[in-house]
């Protein structure tokens, strides 16, 4: 997988969250797996419930993936609000 | 250099429709195009390995041809293999000679089966072995449309296996053009098929199945993986499957290709592979009322009916076989069923023998 296509798509999603407080970390990205993985950061937020909802926050990282990155891969949300 | 083949040589037009069309007339083709087999190209595939070009393999069937290094060859230079894959076309040949493979009723049966190949191994990528999405057709993979198709040519112009003559075939099947798809070995949470046929991880190994065909299931109703394993096992437990027809249910495989996102929560569930074939394996059966009399009374007299009335549809749970591959887009697994009169047979890539890098 194109690490810089990752990347750029992560930084898309960031500017999003950063406006709530929040920030988004690109944790790993395995072509062996397809597996995309990232995490959340809610340190400092006061309010986790105003940033994006856990199933829309995935759904636009991988919309901006896709955009992005070419064949199939998983999109993994390290998010703190999912238990 | 042609002085150092054995086979009989042609001389014909360079146009490619010349091949396509010679092979067609004089039928040692399969009916798609193929790659000149050229003194050169043999040639590369024969430096591929360090084995003698004259070196018997040993006997394909159906009509006993005695198959040479040089004739595995010619036959994958028409297929186009890359001399870096030769040695898994050879891997792949040897275990179809074995004989509990039982290649000779692979190749003449009215079933539709046909030898299908199952890649493990570190140089699945570097050789275009498909086992992501579209794995077993169009993925399009050099590796994968070239090695198994490369195996049915040898049986087609060695063996002699000609649907509607040696071969008395019903319907044959696609995967007689070739098919040869590798495992997600990444996306397992078991052991690889190569691994727990006791090869190591860094090996490439070959493994053969006698597959009569894809058989496709789906499910989005369900999340829970035991619920969605009785399911599966209820369906490849079909009632003409072959192995309600067999006198036992002692032979055979049936492989599973299990997609990686069922694959993840079937290893949540079961911590190893044996667990889960057993789970598997505890719910592949019929209750004998399923099947009409006239079936029932065969059934019980082949002993296949336990004092439940049950009917299983193997006699062990390791003759159910999973395979990790396919697309994450989940829903779907795909069971290659059984013609059960033959045994799986797995060969390591002679690394030794073969030229890795050219």
């Amino acid at each position: 997988m194109d690490q810089a296509a990752v990347e750029a798509s992560v930084e898309e999603v960031q500017l999003l969250l950063r406006g709530d407080g929040a920030d988004l970390h690109l944790v790993d990205v395995n072509s062996k797996t397809a597996r995309i993985t990232v995490r959340l950061d809610l340190d400092g937020v006061d309010c986790a419930d105003c940033v994006l909802p856990p199933d829309l926050l995935s759904e636009m990282i991988t919309a901006a993936l896709q955009k992005r990155v070419l064949g199939e891969f998983e999109v993994r949300v390290d998010d703190p609000r999912v238990v | 250099m042609s002085s150092e083949f054995s086979a009989e040589q042609i001389e014909i037009s360079a146009d490619p429709e010349a091949l396509y069309a010679l092979s067609l007339d004089e039928r040692f083709g399969d009916g798609a195009p193929l790659l000149p087999p050229t003194d050169e190209r043999v040639a590369a595939l024969l430096d591929a390995t360090t084995q003698d070009a004259s070196t018997v393999l040993g006997v394909l069937p159906p009509k006993k041809g005695v198959l040479t290094i040089e004739l595995a060859a010619i036959n994958a230079a028409m297929a186009g293999v890359t001399p870096q894959a030769f040695g898994h076309v050879l891997a792949a040949l040897e275990a179809v000679i074995v004989p509990e493979f039982n290649a000779f009723a692979l190749t003449t049966t009215t079933s539709s089966v046909f030898p299908m190949l199952i890649v493990n191994g570190p140089r699945r990528d570097d050789l275009g072995i498909d086992y992501r999405a579209g794995c077993l057709g169009g993925a399009a993979g050099r590796g994968s449309m070239t090695i198994g198709r490369a195996v049915s040519l040898c049986l087609r112009n060695v063996g002699g296996q000609r649907a509607g003559e040696t071969s008395r075939t019903v319907f044959g099947q696609p995967a007689r053009f070739g098919l040869c798809f590798g495992e997600w070995e990444e996306r397992s949470p078991w052991p690889s098929l190569a691994e727990r046929r006791g090869f190591s991880s860094d090996q490439d190994v070959v493994s053969v199945h006698g597959g009569k065909g894809t058989f496709p299931m789906a499910d989005v109703n369900n999340d829970d993986p035991r619920d969605l394993i009785q399911m599966i096992a209820k369906s490849i437990a079909f009632p003409l499957n072959n192995w309600y027809l067999e006198p036992t249910g002692e032979n055979g495989q049936l492989v599973l290709c299990l997609n990686p996102m069922w694959a993840e929560r079937f290893g949540d569930a079961f911590e190893n592979c044996e667990s889960f074939q057993e789970y598997l394996w505890s719910h592949a059966f019929q209750p004998i009322e399923l099947w009409p009399q006239a079936n029932q009374e065969i059934l019980r007299t082949k002993d296949r009916v336990d004092a439940k009335g049950r009917v299983y549809l193997t006699n062990r749970p390791d003759q159910l076989v999973p395979v990790v591959c396919g697309g994450l887009g989940s829903l779907h697994a795909v069971a290659l069923t059984s013609f059960v009169e033959s045994e799986m047979q797995s060969m390591a890539v002679n690394a030794a023998a073969t030229v890795q890098e050219r």
